[in-house]
């Protein structure tokens, strides 16, 4: 095997284990930008989703920078500078250069993945994952609104400040173009049905089977009506137009033709 | 590889008491096919390092006492009249500088222009006398020894001469327990364990291309270039650093040395161990420096420790 393919399965491994910790950073990243964003009704998925995305990007584009050949040498003392010289020796071929890979390669047979991989920290942040995941359902009929009605999102600087945006009552230098009543939610009396007032139940959407609802199968009676005469039509036969006192003439023809062709 | 270099000192050991860090920079500078200059005071078995030195190898040695009037042909060799039947020639009698290993005693002590004789055969492995170029039988090292005291009526390296030699290596007094080693072996013994041979003239050779081979990391190979730079750009310390061939020889020891430790590549220590031998009689420090009572070694040192 040639010992560019060591180097280049050594990078590969290490670069595996780097992708899934920056994943599982993100996913950290993502839940919890995710929960903040949703404390303030600020476009969580939209946000929290970028914000992941960004970290994830960054955090491979620094992992890609780190040199895997020394991250090998600093958990295994025997591959110090060892690696690294016959990784920027590889196209060299000698004596000296065989033996150090020769060596190498038996020394790499001690390296095991598990030494890149922390397994306490692994469960640490997957257990993160899963608190923030609960405390994101939980918190889900909670929002700053509730928490504090009478501050704007617009009143909080980082949101845009005073200046930024249209206000919930379209108040803002960025509230939409043209006549406006002053309400988002429109008049009020738009909501009234004269003097009754409407009960509505909104009944979620299930498709579970009610039991109570279940009946028997309604019979049901099928009248028969025939037609009155029933009747059949012959079929029309063929008839050459050939005059009477013809056909003997003709149907010894076809006879002579048929006794020939015997 | 590491088993027989072990073999080698053991073999050195046998004669020679302590000096390990100086016969191990002998040997480096041999792997690397180059010469070394020895400072030390007088008696620190300059010449018995040496010589066990070729034994060990099977080399012929030889020894030039250098003096100021050591003439160039009393190293390289001349003509001389034969007479054979009733005619006379001119023969060639080759000089001391025809051997593998040449120890050049005090060759600060020879004139300027015996020592560029030396350095010229050093350099081109050759020697020109009269009209005829004779070449050198290899491998060929010359061993020159500079004592640090006496300096009266001696003349000193040019720099450009210096640069040269791939190392400076100083032998210092040995140990107490080293010293009385020496002299239970040499005051008392009347045999001296005589070395054996452990190495032939075609195995040097051999170790000498493999050393050429050793690889080294990018990394620590652009930090030898930066430690070299370091000595030209260090003006508060150096007045005059070192040149490329300091570069070309810290890389060649330091993978002569990995090769006695048995390593198959190189490693920092390497660099850090050869730096000090490659560099300090290949920079000039400056008046401050001096002023401060610093040696070519202790500014070495604060730039290996400042160049990571």
């Amino acid at each position: 095997m040639a010992f560019r393919n060591v180097i280049d399965e050594i990078s590969f491994e290490l670069s595996k284990l780097l992708l899934f910790n920056a994943f599982l950073n993100s996913a950290i990243v993502y839940m919890a930008s995710y929960f903040l964003l949703a404390l303030f009704s600020f476009y969580p998925l939209f946000f929290s989703v970028i914000i992941a995305l960004l970290f994830f990007i960054a955090s491979l584009l620094l992992s890609a920078k780190e040199n895997s050949i020394l991250k090998v040498e600093s958990k295994y003392s025997a591959l110090k500078e060892k690696l690294r010289t016959a990784a920027d020796n590889v196209n060299l071929q000698n004596t000296v250069v065989s033996e150090l890979q020769e060596d190498i390669v038996k020394d790499l047979r001690r390296v095991e993945d598990a030494a890149f991989f922390s397994e306490r920290r692994t469960y640490t942040k997957i257990l993160l994952i899963m608190l923030l995941a609960f405390i994101i359902i939980f918190s889900a009929p909670i929002s700053f609104r509730e928490v504090a009605p009478d501050v704007k999102l617009t009143d909080i600087p980082f949101f845009g400040g005073r200046g930024g945006g249209a206000s919930a009552e379209g108040k803002g230098p960025g509230a939409g173009v043209g006549p406006s009543s002053g309400d988002i939610y429109g008049a009020k009396s738009v909501a009234k049905l004269g003097t009754e007032e409407i009960k509505i139940e909104l009944k979620h959407v299930g498709l579970e089977v009610n039991l109570k609802s279940v009946k028997d199968i309604e019979e049901r009676e099928f009248e028969e009506s025939f037609p009155s005469e029933v009747y059949a039509e012959s079929a029309e036969s063929l008839e050459e137009n050939i005059p009477r006192e013809e056909q003997e003439i003709v149907k010894n023809y076809f006879k002579a033709v048929a006794e020939n062709q015997g | 590889m590491r088993k027989a270099f072990a073999e080698m000192f053991a073999e050195i050991n046998k004669v020679v008491v302590g000096q390990d860090e100086a016969v191990e920079q002998i040997i480096v500078a041999l792997l690397c096919d180059s010469n070394a200059l020895l400072e030390g005071y007088p008696g620190l078995a300059k010449t018995l390092s040496v010589k066990t030195l070729a034994q060990i190898m099977d080399l012929k040695f030889s020894r030039i006492q250098n003096t100021p009037d050591l003439m160039p042909s009393d190293i390289t060799g001349t003509y001389l009249i034969e007479e054979s039947g009733g005619k006379r020639q001119f023969k060639f009698q080759p000089g001391p500088i025809f051997a593998n290993i040449v120890l050049a005693d005090e060759i600060n002590r020879a004139t300027p222009k015996t020592q560029s004789a030396l350095l010229e055969a050093m350099q081109e492995k050759q020697v020109t006398v009269g009209n005829t170029t004779y070449q050198l039988d290899l491998p060929f090292f010359v061993l020159a020894t500079m004592n640090p005291i006496e300096q009266e009526g001696t003349y000193l390296l040019p720099e450009a001469q210096a640069d040269r030699f791939l190392l400076k290596i100083k032998l210092d007094y040995p140990s107490p327990k080293e010293e009385l080693e020496i002299v239970n072996r040499y005051a008392f013994d009347s045999k001296i364990a005589k070395p054996k041979v452990v190495l032939s003239k075609n195995q040097l050779v051999a170790l000498q291309s493999l050393t050429k081979q050793v690889p080294i990391a990018n990394d620590i190979k652009e930090r030898a270039v930066r430690i070299i730079l370091a000595t030209r750009t260090n003006k508060d310390l150096i007045a005059y650093g070192a040149s490329p061939r300091a570069s070309i020889g810290l890389i060649l020891a330091a993978k002569a040395r990995a090769l006695i430790m048995g390593r198959n590549h190189v490693s920092s220590e390497d660099i850090e161990a050869m730096a000090l031998p490659v560099l300090r009689h290949r920079i000039i420090l400056n008046f401050e420096a001096e002023r401060k009572g610093l040696t070519p070694d202790d500014a070495i040192k604060q730039l290996l420790a400042k160049v990571k």
